[in-house]
């Protein structure tokens, strides 16, 4: 089963409702709430960085016995040093995005620091397309 | 510890769940103002009246405050329980010397609740003022950051419903009632073995352990009355029955008016010596009564403040999401301004909110930062109260994930599946008209066969319309 969720580009009062939205929904799957945590984090700094970076675009949650996939897509300018954005604190957030207390430079590594796997598409120019995995191998529904 | 029971009429007890909080059915007109309000989802109109899911109720008392009819009522111990007891202790919280204005002094109310009954007075205030003590020593260990306070009993089970991932943050320590009731069995029992050796009060206290001892907590809240039922995080309540302050308040209010009018203003000049007398200078025990007090007393630099259930979920959220993790405390209260505005209490809550912060300023003023015992003239809070021994708690507090659809994974999932298709199908009014919260929470009830698509009167008209 599969999840859908519009993420408008730089719109901070949205912020976090992706996340909250997924929540709500894993909270009645009976996952462990360990879990639903690291999927909640991982969602927050993705929707965040479609918000800041990507000029908006969508997140998928796809919800199968096995795993959980998050696929996230953006029409952004796309990530010209991979290696350097999934360096903690490295950020090119604006000015004034950092002002808002945003851009703080942890949402990728954090994004993998929470998921099972991490697959980042990105090419300048051509926007973004992040995937993660998370798997319910030993999640027992509480 | 329970003593003997009056029996108390509640649909509640009719299943496993204890719940201070009930419905009154001849009053619900169904008009679900409380079925919007109510934070964890848990009450929906059927058949034109209100019902309370018990294994949702969190007893939190929102839907007492917001009904317009007054059919939401709470379930508290009679103050004729105290008949069953040999000797009957008051443990007023804080928020109780907000209650009577400016002009009444906690040593005035201290003295109208022996007036009215009571044998011995211990302060709240004192649990509260340890715990704050203890907190400090708590936040020095690691833990998962921002350390939650749990002692408000409603948050401890918000937490645990619907951010059981938040439980590691919830602070392992026992809340200000139960550290005051713990601490006060402890000396009345030494003082009983003291008094042994008298050979008049000896007469009554020869068999301390035969006494039966009673300890009534007087409380501003529904969900400490539910939390002696079913303590959170601990095994054992030190606690025998919780008090309303509206019952309570009418008795106290002509004791405390009859004290005014003699001239009697200090229980120095009581004719019995109490036990217990006024532990001076717990003003930051007393803050506890309202919101910032906590972190007054707790002085942690950076710690936060919420209060009210909607701004009290809208933080948790935050910290849900892996966020405010910079934040090293949270002092939380579900009720706006604090205990002051408590569903059992009497006085205007913001009234009563600026009367204890008077009263907490005076009782830190009067003894500086020293805490007394007159009794002994030893230190009530010494050396050593900041210690955690005896404090922490003892039991697992385990999530309780009430929003499952199903045990089996794959047949939620499936479930959710329909969820979501139905909600797309409502009209996403979340008018109320059906009986749930939401669209949303209707098409849950509807997958979990307790609702039907009719129910939402908006489609069921369009569709009456369209034919």
């Amino acid at each position: 089963m599969k999840l859908k969720f519009t993420i408008p580009s730089m719109d901070f009062s949205a912020a976090g409702k992706a996340s909250t939205e997924a929540k709500r929904f894993l909270s009645r799957l009976g996952l462990d709430p360990g879990l639903v945590k690291r999927i909640a984090i991982a969602m927050y700094e993705g929707e965040m960085n479609i918000a800041i970076h990507g000029g908006g675009g969508g997140a998928e949650l796809e919800i199968s016995p096995e795993k959980i996939e998050l696929l996230f897509k953006d029409n952004g300018p796309g990530i010209a040093d991979l290696e350097l954005a999934m360096t903690e604190g490295y950020s090119t957030a604006s000015e004034e995005v950092r002002s808002m207390g945003f851009g703080a430079g942890m949402g990728m590594p954090n994004m993998k620091r929470n998921a099972d796997s991490m697959d980042v598409d990105s090419k300048p120019g051509a926007g973004t397309r992040v995937v993660l995995v998370f798997n319910l191998a030993k999640a027992e529904p509480s | 510890m329970m003593g003997p029971q009056v029996e108390v009429h509640t649909g509640a007890q009719a299943t496993n769940f204890f719940h201070s909080v009930y419905l009154d059915k001849e009053l619900c007109i169904g008009c679900t103002t409380c079925v919007r309000r109510c934070p964890t989802q848990a009450i929906r109109v059927r058949n034109g009246k209100a019902h309370i899911a018990e294994e949702r109720c969190i007893d939190c008392g929102e839907c007492i405050r917001t009904c317009p009819k007054g059919a939401k009522k709470w379930i508290s111990d009679p103050l004729a329980v105290m008949g069953g007891y040999d000797i009957k202790i008051a443990l007023p919280a804080p928020s109780l010397y907000g209650q009577f204005g400016a002009d009444t002094s906690p040593d005035l109310v201290f003295m109208a609740l022996r007036d009215i009954g009571f044998d011995e007075v211990f302060d709240v205030a004192w649990g509260a003022a340890r715990l704050g003590m203890a907190t400090k020593e708590y936040l020095k260990e690691a833990g998962p950051r921002p350390a939650i306070s749990s002692a408000c009993p409603v948050v401890v089970r918000l937490v645990q419903l619907r951010f059981p991932s938040l439980i590691p943050h919830l602070v392992h320590l026992r809340p200000p009632f139960e550290i005051a009731a713990k601490e006060l069995r402890q000396r009345l029992i030494l003082k009983l073995a003291e008094a042994g050796d008298d050979p008049v009060a000896g007469q009554r206290m020869t068999s301390a352990e035969q006494l039966h001892i009673g300890v009534f907590f007087i409380s501003p809240c529904t969900s400490k009355v539910t939390a002696i039922r079913n303590p959170l995080g601990y095994e054992k309540t030190e606690v025998d029955a919780v008090f309303s302050f509206q019952d309570i308040y009418s008795p106290l209010k002509k004791a405390i008016q009859k004290r005014k009018a003699t001239a009697l203003k200090s229980y120095s000049e009581l004719d019995t010596e109490p036990m217990f007398k006024r532990i001076e200078g717990l003003g930051s025990g007393f803050g506890w009564a309202r919101s910032d007090g906590e972190l007054e007393a707790l002085n942690v630099p950076g710690a936060v403040s919420v209060d009210g259930i909607d701004n009290l979920i809208a933080l948790l959220e935050e910290i849900d999401n892996g966020k405010l993790g910079d934040i090293p405390y949270i002092e939380a209260l579900a009720c706006p301004g604090g205990c002051v505005g408590g569903p059992m209490v009497v006085a205007n809550p913001h009234v009563a909110r600026t009367a204890i912060k008077a009263v907490s300023v005076n009782q830190r003023t009067k003894q500086g930062s020293g805490i007394l015992d007159e009794t002994t003239g030893a230190g009530a809070l010494q050396p050593g109260c900041e210690e955690l021994e005896g404090l922490g708690w003892d039991a697992e507090l385990p999530p309780k994930p009430v929003m499952v659809l199903d045990r089996d994974l794959e047949k939620a999932l499936a479930m959710a599946q329909k969820l979501e298709e139905l909600t797309a199908g409502l009209p996403g009014l979340d008018c109320g008209a059906c009986g749930a919260p939401d669209c949303r929470a209707l098409a849950e009830d509807i997958v979990k066969g307790e609702a039907e698509l009719d129910d939402c009167i908006v489609r069921l008209r369009k569709k009456t319309a369209d034919l």
